[in-house]
């Protein structure tokens, strides 16, 4: 049971790794913005971020100053990919909004500035979750990952519907539909990560109910990160079939 | 941002066609975009002739508006010869074209 409740931590971390590797490599060639963007919040948050921190525990009593150094460039790399997810609802889902640009700047300043924060109170030594800007930093990631998530779901609600007038393809509607559940059991996960540690007074490792939790959100997550961007054959027809069955009885 | 001209086109065709003003054909428009799940800022000629085929009868019919088939026959006629004057620059990529780049293998 102890390394079952692992999976769901391992299963994200491979698909946010091999997804993020893609995604990036796909920016490099297309030069477009959004893949760069979507690349490095699912690089960031995922296995460079939450990696490195796991890794950097290995060091905790035999090396502090390597491992504060892990923590450090972990800290600074979930920023850099909730930023990233930040610019990412602004520039894709409200290109012209003010309040979305706002609110994407506005969280790239709080998430450099509790960097730095956590760099001159402590020098980033594994900290208190309920520390001021701890607490900050956590909230915009869930932030990010919500925000994206409920743009993702709003926009699948109109693509079903362009489906099947056959404006849309079901593979890319489907695609909204799973990274809106990836992004929300990401998000959600972290939320109920942040409330058990803050309950319990325990880091997440060490309180198994907040353990399973998250390893569970983090499976949930997993499977539809790789069905949004790295779908197997099967699945892929399964949804055109799905749809080419759906518009048939809808003429019928 | 401002409504797409084939929104905009659609709309004055129906006051001048029906017994619609301009705020009802309005609402009648965004209706059936809404059913669409399009949008009246970003709506294309394509898009809207399949609004026109598949769901503005029903909305006109709802209305009361009479040959309301018949009517949207002589608007997809109508769309045919104007539709290259609607077509604009579009503002950004939209969503759906984002996510269709994402999973492609690079």
């Amino acid at each position: 049971m102890g390394n079952l409740v692992w999976i769901g931590f391992i299963a994200f971390f491979i698909v946010a790794l091999v997804v993020g590797v893609r995604v990036l490599l796909l920016a490099r060639r297309s030069r477009e913005l959004p893949e760069l963007l979507m690349g490095v919040g699912v690089l960031g948050i995922g296995p460079v971020g939450f990696g490195l921190m796991v890794v950097a525990r290995q060091f905790e009593g035999s090396s502090p100053e390597f491992h504060t150094l892990l923590l450090g460039v972990s800290l600074f790399a979930v920023g850099c990919g909730a930023f990233a997810q930040f610019v990412f609802n602004w520039r894709v889902y409200h290109p012209g909004s003010g309040i979305a640009r706002a609110l994407a700047l506005l969280a790239g300043a709080g998430l450099f500035g509790t960097f730095v924060w956590a760099g001159l109170a402590h020098g980033f030594i594994a900290e208190d979750p309920t520390a001021p800007h701890s607490l900050i930093r956590s909230l915009l990631q869930i932030s990010c990952l919500l925000w994206g998530a409920g743009e993702s779901f709003a926009y699948w609600t109109k693509m079903r519907r362009r489906v099947r007038l056959g404006l849309a393809d079901p593979v890319v509607s489907n695609r909204f539909l799973m990274w809106a559940i990836g992004a929300f059991a990401a998000g959600w996960g972290t939320a109920v990560g942040l409330a058990g540690q803050i309950i319990t007074g325990a880091p997440t490792t060490e309180a198994n109910w907040v353990l399973v939790s998250s390893s569970m959100h983090g499976l949930v997550a997993a499977i539809a990160i790789a069905l949004a961007f790295i779908p197997p054959g099967f699945y892929l027809r399964y949804i055109r079939t799905r749809a080419e069955r759906s518009n048939a009885d809808a003429t019928t | 941002m401002v409504d797409a001209p084939a929104f905009d086109w659609m709309c004055t065709r129906l006051e001048q066609d029906t017994s619609l003003d301009r705020l009802a054909a309005r609402g009648t428009v965004r209706l059936a975009l809404k059913g669409a799940g399009l949008d009246a800022r970003t709506l294309t000629p394509d898009q809207l002739k399949v609004v026109i085929d598949k769901l503005l009868v029903g909305e006109l019919t709802a209305r009361g508006i009479d040959d309301a088939a018949g009517l949207c026959s002589s608007l997809l006629a109508a769309l045919a010869s104007a539709a290259q004057g609607l077509t604009t620059e579009a503002a950004g990529e939209a969503p759906d074209a984002v996510f269709s780049r994402l999973a492609r293998v690079a």
